[in-house]
């Protein structure tokens, strides 16, 4: 194509004007710009650390010299602070990002008090500083998900506190009359998050439930904050980039409608099949793992909706950064829960409890769906709010197939060498120590993956800096339409 | 149409429900278990902590180790925790009613630890393997806690708690390698670890139907 | 509501007009922004509703096998107690029922619970304090003897291989520790097969017996005490009964001895006192009760 095609054409043909939406766009997206970048460049930041304790965890793991003098990174407190820093610090950071941008976006309407988002940011991270390095001199709580000690955990309800309200009032000033799906995950997110977290810290740390109760909050909150929380939001974001990057709708309403209530019910009893074998009463496990095997059905739906959405456009795959992340992290997420329901299979769980197969399926989810998804989001929403172009496709580029690349050696490698793992340690005739000697190669592999993974993040936090300190050029292709609707400079 | 509200109550409702299935249930249920008083033996199990073994629970909890140890039995023939001697018997709720924070643990990078003391009781063995697990288990990946031991001039006579450490880590002359409180209560907190009582509910077990018939001919 | 059909195998996607610039390709899709996303509103595909059906019924059949008893009969209360998902309430052993207990190892757990302390691990006792139950006649001997003993207690002077031990044992029984009959007869096969000893097991029904008939309504410790009887001595009882532990009572000079009429002394334990200085004739089966 030589000629660039006439821009009105490139409008939908809607019967409204929509000059005025883009122009209203604009201005929400200019209204989100200092919470956002906040948020996200915290996430960046946090991205890097955790990124860091990553590589220390991995190395020690199969060479426990590593490092193995510094009290402050033995691998219990290391580990630790990688999983703090990379779900309360990067995740939930981006995750915040995201979902003010997108509730501003579907609501149509400014972001006001802006401020009070700054203030929860504020508290958030230094909550989140807190913590870690408290877990890192020996303060962990030592529960899965919830280590940070009680002198932080003040920090982050006063954040969600003011996020709470600031997310009420925004939705109360909405100004669409649908709401949209992503708008009823983030709702939802949103409302859940705060209970989950409450609940367990009172029935955990404030007023300690008795015996194996305490197991049962514990999964019940952790499992849910993956289910109901990172779930939700990275849903949330494929809903709603995937049709606004392909210009076509969702191909179904009541797929939506159905996975998502489908999601509500069955997630939430699903945290039990982390305790398969273990001990509390067989029927609570047998009810986990119920759900568990009934989660297939919202992720079969989803999963339906998104490809009949993409069908024919799977070319702009190409071109686009945001659509390549965020079906990445698409088709990630239905291979991970598809599998999570695997393994809730007592004969399955038989062999990979305990192993590192449940490793690599977190860093799945967590990882391969949702941190490329919001990868892919942070790509579209950038430009938008700082008005400017990514400086550099390469890097995109090298960040894209560094990241995709060594995610999948990873959970592949993992996920081997866990089944090996359980298998063997099902076989008492093996030794132990043998048993953890044959674990060595895929802790090698992951070890691998991880050092291209970081390359990747790097080639990200590069990327992410000089966007924001370039100035903004004329070269910059013209950011979004109507910053100069008619002397709209198109890309060369 | 303001759906809004309709959502807000679905999204209530789903959290609500499985917060009461999942952990009102139990807690009203087992959560009230007691511990069970042997008459024989005069003693309550499971048997609380002594104090030093309660504060090696700390350290076990400020070093991080249920990351790579659980702490749960699983019943025979469910993997094979019974046969490499990690316990005769499933764990049961009641094992765990005296922990202020129950360390079930999710991950066996290491061998399950829920009744080390039955297994290992030797206070040196532990010792040696936290100095440098490679001394007692080669080839393990266990990160070495040499930092829980302190290295210092012997003064007078030789403590009697300084542990003997084979070569490469033999202590200089003059020198001894003496435990410091944390690893010594964690040690004792190692060796606390044991749940060798038979509660009512672990004979909660599956009986093959054909035994079952064997066993209600006999009582006729 | 939809703008473009869903079917339209052309993407609304525009491409770069230059294609040979590589931001363009990476870039091109920023500029032209779409409209907010809708929904469609095509229909769920049937099969799904089929799929959906089978995933309830299967995954309600599953947990209806698994509920580790759960049911209308086995409530929450109860299914909290069961650990293990196969576990069907209707072929357990119900609770009230005893459940097969090995009396070896009950009764060695119960001897190093209590008795241990005195007659020590090794069973050979405290030399001039405890009598050892090693080799021992009292122990391997008769078990109604060795089942009055523990049920009642002993005290006074008693001579144990050839040694004199004079102290006291607690009652085990009822009035004492207070130790069901299954554990005493668990205790005394212990006793009786430990230690090279080699005596036939004591079962819980003959505890039983002697509790409630032999010395029912006991509530003080036997005693024993006399003179060392010779064997061989003519004694003049009647032969061939078992040995009836007998009461004693102090008498103001000498300790008399009560026998029952058709006691006989166990010409195979001499050891056991019988005085001939004094005989009062008590009928079978009443034992009378030693002044406190």
């Amino acid at each position: 194509m030589a000629s660039t095609p006439n821009l009105a054409a490139s409008f939908d043909p809607a019967t409204s004007p929509d000059l005025v939406k883009r122009a209203e766009l604009s201005e929400i997206d200019a209204s989100t710009k200092a919470p956002a970048l906040f948020f996200l460049g915290s996430a960046v930041l946090w991205l890097l650390v955790g990124t860091t304790f990553a590589l220390i965890s991995s190395f020690k793991l199969h060479t426990p010299s590593f490092l193995g003098d510094i009290e402050w990174l033995t691998f219990g407190r290391a580990r630790t602070a990688h999983l703090n820093a990379v779900i309360y610090g990067w995740s939930v950071n981006a995750a915040f990002a995201v979902s003010f941008w997108l509730m501003a976006r579907l609501s149509r309407s400014v972001l006001r008090h802006s401020g009070l988002l700054m203030i929860a940011g504020a508290f958030w991270n230094i909550g989140v500083t807190v913590g870690i390095t408290g877990i890192l001199a020996g303060d962990s709580t030592s529960i899965e998900w919830l280590e940070m000690p009680f002198y932080a955990t003040p920090l982050l309800f006063v954040a969600y506190a003011l996020i709470g309200a600031w997310a009420l009032i925004t939705f109360r000033f909405g100004k669409s009359e649908h709401i949209y799906v992503s708008q009823w995950y983030l709702l939802a997110a949103l409302f859940w998050f705060p209970w989950l977290y409450s609940i367990a810290q009172i029935m955990l740390i404030l007023e300690p439930t008795r015996g194996t109760v305490q197991a049962l909050v514990n999964w019940w909150f952790a499992h849910n904050v993956l289910g109901l929380w990172f779930t939700p939001i990275g849903l949330a974001a494929v809903y709603y980039f995937l049709p606004k990057v392909l210009g076509k709708p969702i191909h179904s309403y009541y797929l939506s409608i159905l996975g998502f209530w489908s999601l509500a019910l069955f997630y939430n009893w699903a945290g039990v099949h982390h305790l398969i074998g273990g001990p509390v009463p067989a029927w609570v496990i047998s009810a986990g793992i119920a759900a568990s095997f009934m989660m297939a059905i919202p992720v079969i739906v989803t999963g339906i909706n998104h490809h009949m959405t993409m069908v024919g456009s799977f070319g702009a795959l190409k071109y686009s950064p945001t659509l390549r992340f965020i079906v990445f992290g698409a088709v990630s997420y239905t291979i991970t829960s598809l599998l999570g329901s695997l393994m809730a299979d007592r004969q399955v769980s038989e062999v990979v409890h305990f192993t590192h197969f449940t490793v690599a399926h977190a860093h799945q989810g967590m990882y391969a769906f949702f941190t490329m998804v919001m990868f892919g989001s942070i790509y579209y929403i950038l430009p938008r709010i700082l008005l400017k172009e990514w400086p550099s496709a390469m890097l995109i580029s090298l960040h894209f197939w560094t990241v995709a690349i060594g995610i999948t050696v990873y959970v592949v490698g993992l996920s081997i060498g866990g089944i090996k793992q359980g298998l063997e340690m099902n076989n008492a005739d093996i030794p132990f120590l043998r048993v953890v000697a044959n674990t060595i190669p895929y802790l090698l592999s992951r070890s691998m993956a991880g050092m291209l993974m970081t390359i990747g993040h790097l080639a990200f936090a590069v990327n992410f800096t000089w966007m924001l300190l370039r100035p903004r050029a004329s070269q910059d292709t013209a950011p979004t339409l109507f910053q100069n609707p008619p002397a709209m400079e198109v890309s060369r | 149409m303001n759906r809004a509200p309709l959502i807000f109550l679905g999204i209530f409702f789903t959290l609500a429900f499985s917060w009461t299935g999942i952990i009102l249930t139990n807690q009203l249920t087992y959560g009230k278990l007691q511990p069970i008083v042997d008459e024989t033996e005069n003693k309550s199990y499971p048997e609380a902590l002594p104090g030093l073994a309660a504060q090696g629970k700390l350290v076990y909890q400020d070093l991080g180790c249920i990351y790579c140890h659980s702490q749960q039995v699983r019943r025979p023939g469910f993997g094979a925790d019974d046969k490499r001697g990690w316990g005769d018997r499933q764990s049961v709720g009641r094992d765990y009613i005296r922990e202020g924070r129950v360390l079930l643990g999710t991950m066996r990078t290491g061998p399950d630890l829920r009744n080390i003391g039955a297994r290992q009781t030797s206070r040196d063995w532990h010792m040696l393997h936290l100095y440098d697990p490679q001394i007692t288990s080669k080839g393990s990946t266990m990160a070495p806690y040499a930092f829980l031991f302190e290295t210092r001039k012997i003064v007078g006579q030789p403590s009697p708690k300084a542990i003997k450490l084979p070569a490469p880590h033999t202590a200089a002359a003059g020198f001894e390698i003496v435990p410091t409180p944390r690893a010594e209560a964690l040690v004792a907190y190692l060796q606390s670890l044991k749940d060798t009582y038979a509660y009512p509910e672990t004979k909660n077990v599956f009986v093959e139907p054909a035994a079952a018939a064997k066993k209600t001919e006999g009582k006729k | 509501m939809s703008t473009s059909d869903p079917k339209d195998k052309n993407p609304k996607i525009e491409q770069a007009g230059a294609s040979d610039e590589s931001i363009q390709q990476v870039h091109s899709i920023l500029l032209r922004e779409k409209d907010e996303p809708q929904e469609s509103h095509s229909p769920m595909p049937l099969f799904l509703l089929g799929f959906i059906s089978a995933m309830i019924l299967m995954v309600a059949i599953y947990f209806v096998r698994n509920t580790g008893g759960l049911g209308p009969k086995f409530g929450f209360d109860k299914a909290a107690m069961v650990y293990d998902e196969r576990f069907d309430p209707a072929n357990a052993p119900s609770s009230s029922a005893e459940v097969k207990v090995d009396p070896l190892v009950l009764g060695k757990k119960s001897y190093t619970s209590v008795c241990a302390a005195c007659h020590q691990a090794t069973g050979l006792g405290v030399p001039g304090a405890f009598p050892p139950l090693v080799k021992s006649d009292w122990v391997t001997g008769s078990e109604e003897r060795i089942i009055r003993i523990l049920l009642h207690g002993l005290s006074g002077p008693i001579k144990v291989e050839g040694k004199d031990y004079n102290s006291v044992m607690p009652a085990i029984g009822p009035g004492g520790y207070n130790w069901n009959d299954e554990k005493i007869a668990a205790v005394l096969t212990y006793i009786r097969q430990e230690w090279g000893n080699n005596a036939p097991a004591v079962t819980k029904e003959k505890v039983t017996e002697v509790r409630t008939k032999g010395a029912a309504g006991r509530t003080t410790p036997w005693r024993l005490e006399g003179q060392r009887r010779e064997k061989g001595a003519a004694v003049g009882v009647a032969a061939g009964n078992d040995l009836q532990l007998v009461e004693i009572r102090q008498a103001w000079l000498h300790p008399v001895v009560l026998l029952a009429q058709n006691v006989v002394v166990d010409e195979a334990h001499p050891r056991d006192v019988v005085t001939d200085r004094a005989r009062v004739v008590v009928p079978p089966p009443q034992l009378v009760q030693q002044h406190a």
